[in-house]
């Protein structure tokens, strides 16, 4: 298939360069660390309840003593699910985000005094959230209407009402983080206040309309009369921007349905009836399992470039799936109500092609970061191999997700570990390890420190890797014996054949033991990474960026020159001082070599730019 | 319609496997094209992504929509008629499984079916939501429906095979929701 009818010449194309981005202010290094830091300071904390949920159904409450009741479960459940969702997922998209924009679009956050008000709503919601498991609140972390503030005759909600108002009260205050911190990537990615290539080319992206069709790839799709009219947003941008799109959109219906559960908590009526509720928490709950997926996703078309030492040939395949993840990332929200019989026929319908649909966008982006890494001179770094084991944990997520997406198979799986395994291939084995394959990236860019021991960072790399696909795929196994989710103890004397479940929760519970052993090398790694010496301002760290020489031409194919040597195996960047210890006198050390401007724009790379 | 075909979770299994050991020799096969690195400067599979996606896409929309006559939807087989309905009523945390027209009374310990019935289980609850979830006496879920207060799910079931089966609550519903389980005993009598 074509993909340009623009002749290359050799010195165009892609640079890694390392450029320090003046967009990247202190300030904001400052608030991407605290939202980082934040986030996974979450992930633990959330991840010892799963330990204890895993303890406890391994042991049928025998190991964990009076800890071990249906009713703990229920809150560990519920706060580890919330706690992994959003606890950990919100800040660290949040950070991401605002690390994104400044590092690859060259442009300050729109507003930096959001973020601490993004913050601290968050860390206060998430308090909440959890103070009211601490409560008893535990329904799961997604509840059903009217399960978190009534039960059966006799009044059986076994929770105080006072904790469900909690829960709702801290959810509506995270998810007011989530609308500022959208407005604030929108303000970001769409303000006119940007004096930059992406605002002033003449010409170019003169109307809201191209920016948001290349700020969402639907560019792809556009004639070339069209697209040469448009600056191409950097695909990191784009997962950001399309991960807002669906949670801004989503998120209204949310509040409806949690200022709902707050009135009836107090002792109101509803102003919804079960189904409409039920449709409103998984219009939001669905998009909610991409809030840090298509960021990453991003950051993956970003990385494995610089580390495959190639560029994409067109990148017309790059920009193409993302309204394939972007409209079907809401659309596909009732394949978790498939076993209603009440829902709606065509919503059905929708959300089951929907979900081809979005599985095609995946399968898209996986073949085009495959097949760029295949037969290249692909770097191992820690980094690479964590974006690599994390795109396998996609794979595998996505063949169950298809499965489950199918109502005539869903049968077979819903709320059973089918379930569990397929979210968890992508969370646990997806999101997780690209998160900290990029934490491992940014971590000497955002504090100007290097990480503190290569082989922790290996110790971390391999436990978590092979203990985390050895437990979700011991859930997979269960998943397809029968197993049900959201169960204290799967195992009861009325089913004689759940006796065989035991071997398979047993193994569950140890490969999670392994996991959080190897959380513990990242634990020393980064403590003490943060008490070793800054380095000084002159020897900042910055790391690779991929970069079109001029912007232009867009969808021809590129040849890779590459500036910089590539990265060690230990995430660190090379150290351009050298054998002397001193940085080269001609100041070469992170900038770019000089490039001349390009004959058709008119721009030379990198472009200097003010902000208003 | 399940219980007729035989599809279940097997088939899902023998499918993730497959796959699964294709994903796994995938990564083999990335590691060993690196140790044979060309010196393209860009991505060498782009001209077959075309191909790959059409390929992509025709599969997924076969799969889709090869299922649509197994779909789980009472509505969805005007030609199958129920020999048998069942009457469902959840609560935490049992069931009261009744012959139609009784709702929520005569609920039956066991309910018994002859085999060959296509039975026809209206479910719904009284205070929140449940799953009615029904297993063989060997484990196998053959069929689910979600139980929700103030509407009525439909579900059918061909129980072709004799023996028992279990019901289940498959949707948390309180603090007792693991202890909710009935059984159906099909016989040929």
């Amino acid at each position: 298939m074509a993909t340009s009818q623009i002749e290359v010449k050799p010195e165009e194309g892609q640079r890694i360069v390392q450029i320090p981005s003046a967009a990247l202010t202190p300030y904001t290094k400052a608030w991407v660390r605290r939202f980082l830091f934040l986030s996974f300071f979450d992930f633990m904390i959330a991840g010892t309840f799963a330990l204890l949920m895993r303890t406890d159904q391994a042991s049928a409450a025998q190991i964990l003593g009076e800890l071990g009741s249906p009713g703990v479960f229920g809150q560990l459940e519920t706060a580890h699910g919330i706690g992994m969702f959003v606890g950990w997922q919100f800040p660290f998209t949040y950070g991401l985000c605002t690390y994104i924009f400044p590092k690859y679009m060259k442009r300050t956050i729109w507003s930096e005094r959001l973020l601490p008000i993004i913050f601290y709503l968050f860390a206060s919601g998430i308090s909440l959230v959890w103070l009211a498991c601490l409560f008893g609140f535990g329904p799961g972390w997604y509840f059903l209407f009217p399960l978190p503030f009534a039960g059966g005759p006799g009044g059986s909600s076994p929770w105080p009402l006072g904790s469900s108002i909690v829960f709702f009260a801290g959810m509506m205050l995270v998810n007011i983080s989530l609308v500022i911190f959208c407005i604030n990537i929108f303000g970001t990615a769409f303000s006119n206040k940007y004096n930059d290539v992406f605002n002033n080319s003449p010409g170019k992206n003169n109307s809201i309309s191209a920016k948001l069709a290349t700020a969402m790839g639907f560019d792809a799709y556009l004639p070339s009369r069209i697209r040469n009219r448009i600056v191409a947003y950097p695909v990191a941008t784009i997962g950001a921007v399309v991960t807002c799109v669906d949670m801004f959109v989503t998120v209204w219906p949310f509040f409806a349905l949690l200022l709902d559960g707050s009135w009836e908590s107090a002792g109101f009526g509803s102003f919804m009836n079960n189904l409409v509720s039920k449709n409103f928490l998984w219009l939001n709950h669905h998009p909610i399992v991409y809030f840090a997926f298509f960021p990453l996703v991003g950051m993956y078309y970003t990385l494995i470039p610089i580390f495959a030492k190639r560029a994409f040939e067109s990148s017309r395949w790059v920009r193409a799936p993302w309204p394939l993840l972007l409209i079907p990332g809401v659309g596909v929200y009732s394949h978790h109500i498939f076993m209603d019989t009440v829902q709606p026929f065509a919503l059905q319908m929708m959300s089951q092609y929907m979900t081809m649909i979005i599985a095609l966008g995946s399968g898209i982006s996986v073949f085009t970061l495959m097949g760029l890494a295949w037969r290249s001179k692909y770097n191992w770094n820690l980094t690479a191999r964590w974006i690599i084991g994390a795109i396998m944990g996609w794979i595998l997520g996505g063949i169950i997700g298809t499965e489950l997406g199918d109502p005539a198979y869903n049968t077979y799986g819903h709320n059973t570990y089918m379930v569990l395994a397929h979210f968890h291939y992508n969370a646990l084995c997806g999101i997780v390890l690209a998160g900290f394959g990029v934490l491992c990236w940014i971590f000497p860019e955002i504090t100007n420190r290097k990480w503190y021991s290569s082989k922790l960072s290996e110790i971390h790399f391999w436990g978590t890797v092979a203990f985390a696909f050895a437990m979700v795929t011991d859930f997979a196994v269960m998943g397809y014996l029968g197993v049900p989710r959201k169960e204290w103890s799967p195992v009861i004397p009325q089913l004689p054949f759940t006796t065989g479940y035991s071997p398979y929760l047993l193994m569950a519970s140890l490969f999670a033991y392994g996991i959080a052993i190897s959380q513990i090398a990242f634990i020393i790694n980064i403590i003490m990474s943060l008490r070793s010496k800054p380095l000084g301002r002159a020897d900042e760290i910055v790391m690779p960026t991929p970069e079109f020489v001029g912007y232009e031409p867009r969808y021809a194919p590129v040849a890779l020159a590459i500036d910089s040597p590539s990265n060690t195996s230990n995430g660190n960047p090379p150290d351009p001082r050298g054998a002397s210890g001193e940085l080269p006198s001609d100041g070469s050390a992170n900038r770019a070599n000089d490039v001349p401007s390009h004959p058709r724009t008119g721009f030379s790379s990198p472009q200097k730019f003010e902000t208003i | 319609m399940p219980g007729d075909v035989g599809f279940g979770s097997e088939f899902l299994a023998i499918v993730f496997i497959a796959i699964s050991l294709g994903v796994i020799g995938m990564l083999a096969a990335l590691v060993w094209s690196n140790k044979h690195a060309s010196e393209d400067k860009w991505m060498g599979m782009a001209k077959r992504e075309g191909w790959y996606t059409i390929i992509f896409l025709i599969v997924v929309i076969v799969f889709a929509t090869s299922t649509l006559g197994l779909l789980p939807y009472p509505y969805a087989h005007q030609n199958i008629h129920p020999t048998m309905v069942v009457n469902v009523r959840a609560q935490q945390f049992q069931w009261c499984i009744a012959y139609a027209p009784n709702w929520g009374t005569d609920c039956e310990a066991i309910m018994k079916i002859p085999t060959g019935n296509v039975v026809l289980f209206n479910t719904s609850s009284i205070d929140v939501n449940h799953g009615f979830g029904l297993y063989t006496s060997t484990g196998n879920l053959v069929d689910q429906v979600q139980v929700m207060p103030g509407f009525y799910d439909t579900i059918i079931y061909n129980f072709s095979q004799p023996g028992l089966y279990y019901i289940r609550c498959l949707e948390f519903c309180g603090y007792g929701h693991f202890g909710m389980v009935s059984e159906i005993n099909v016989t040929s009598s």
